[in-house]
């Protein structure tokens, strides 16, 4: 196909705020996909439950939604599960992890085929200290912002999840 | 009475996931995708909240195209086809203000064609004056499209690509 030769400039330009704003969108309505059909719910029974009608809660699962903290709440209630803060795009990144080596998310490389764990952390100090590696030479992390990176070695991937315990005051803060 | 197309792709448009194309017609001095924005664009200088949403539209073409492909998830239905759109709660929704809304046919999950759009003012798009005629359009371009990809043959999507192998010429009928 030929290339148009009109004037696009306006769309190289970046805004790094909506640019996130569309990417945290994007990545719940991922999640509450999967929440979803991991559920037993229908999308009525969830509507039933939230005292929503059927129409308003489908559309949170397509397009770009500007989601409250109440209406999450209200979703994290209804699945028993947790939306966002311990996931960040994890739902996202399985699926991408199927078929890419490497992944970059948030300014952060994962190298190999697996993506251990985003962890949320209240004290990156404290946490950092809780946790244990066997195979500490494999894998290289550091706190980021309120979570840890994790770099692991393209050559493990087979054993990577079993590479890391956290113990449970790590986890829990 | 047959009127021809080119279906023309978008340079800064090409994404590493996502290639974005769009059309124009036959006497028309800008493609689809062009008429949209600078409609838009003229709007934005007496509505700061249309240009609000163009740039949000911007964020979502990025996003789609970087990270995670055009699956219709990721867009928001509007009869039987997609369209990027902004959101805005029911409470704006009662004033008539509903967003901008930019229609596009999904190829595939590496190709979409932009088309028209508008700023909706009313629930259903074929109750609003701004887009109801791009609205029909789009449903007519789609059937038109997918019957040169189907049966026709004309035109073949491989990979990022879209393909007119032999040339030849499209029309709108």
């Amino acid at each position: 196909m030929r290339e148009t030769k009109e004037d696009f400039k306006f769309f190289g330009e970046k805004n790094e705020s909506l640019d996130n704003y569309v990417d945290k969108s994007m990545e719940i309505v991922d999640r509450i996909n999967v929440l979803l059909a991991q559920s037993d719910l229908s999308k009525k029974d969830l509507a039933d439950k939230m005292n929503k009608s059927q129409s308003e809660i489908s559309k949170w699962f397509n397009g770009v939604h500007n989601f409250t903290i109440k209406t999450l709440a209200k979703l994290e209630v209804a699945f028993g599960e947790p939306i966002f803060l311990p996931y960040n795009g994890e739902e996202f990144l399985k699926a991408e992890r199927k078929n890419n080596n490497t992944i970059i998310v948030n300014d952060t490389e994962f190298y190999g085929g697996e993506v251990l764990k985003l962890l949320p952390l209240r004290n990156k100090e404290e946490n950092y200290n809780f946790l244990t590696f066997p195979l500490l030479s494999n894998i290289s992390m550091r706190p980021v912002r309120n979570y840890i990176k994790i770099k692991a070695d393209s050559q493990q991937t087979k054993t990577h999840s079993t590479l890391i315990t956290f113990n449970d005051k790590a986890l829990n803060g | 009475v047959k009127l021809e197309f080119e279906i023309l792709h978008i340079p800064i448009l090409n994404f590493a996931k996502v290639k974005f194309y769009t059309i124009k017609k036959e006497g028309s001095y800008k493609s689809e995708f062009k008429d949209f924005f600078d409609k838009m664009s003229l709007l934005g200088t007496e509505n700061k909240r249309v240009l609000e949403d163009l740039n949000e539209i911007r964020s979502q073409l990025r996003k789609i195209g970087e990270k995670f492909g055009a699956c219709p998830k990721r867009f928001k239905p509007e009869g039987s086809v997609f369209a990027l759109a902004t959101h805005y709660p029911k409470r704006k929704n009662k004033d008539g203000i509903f967003g901008l809304r930019m229609f596009c046919l999904i190829i595939s999950p590496q190709i979409v064609i932009i088309l028209n759009g508008g700023d909706k003012t009313a629930l259903k798009a074929q109750e609003c004056e701004n887009i109801k005629m791009k609205f029909h359009e789009a449903i007519f371009t789609q059937k038109v499209i997918s019957d040169y990809l189907g049966r026709n043959g004309c035109l073949v999507a491989k990979g990022k690509e879209l393909v007119n192998p032999d040339n030849d010429i499209l029309y709108l009928s």
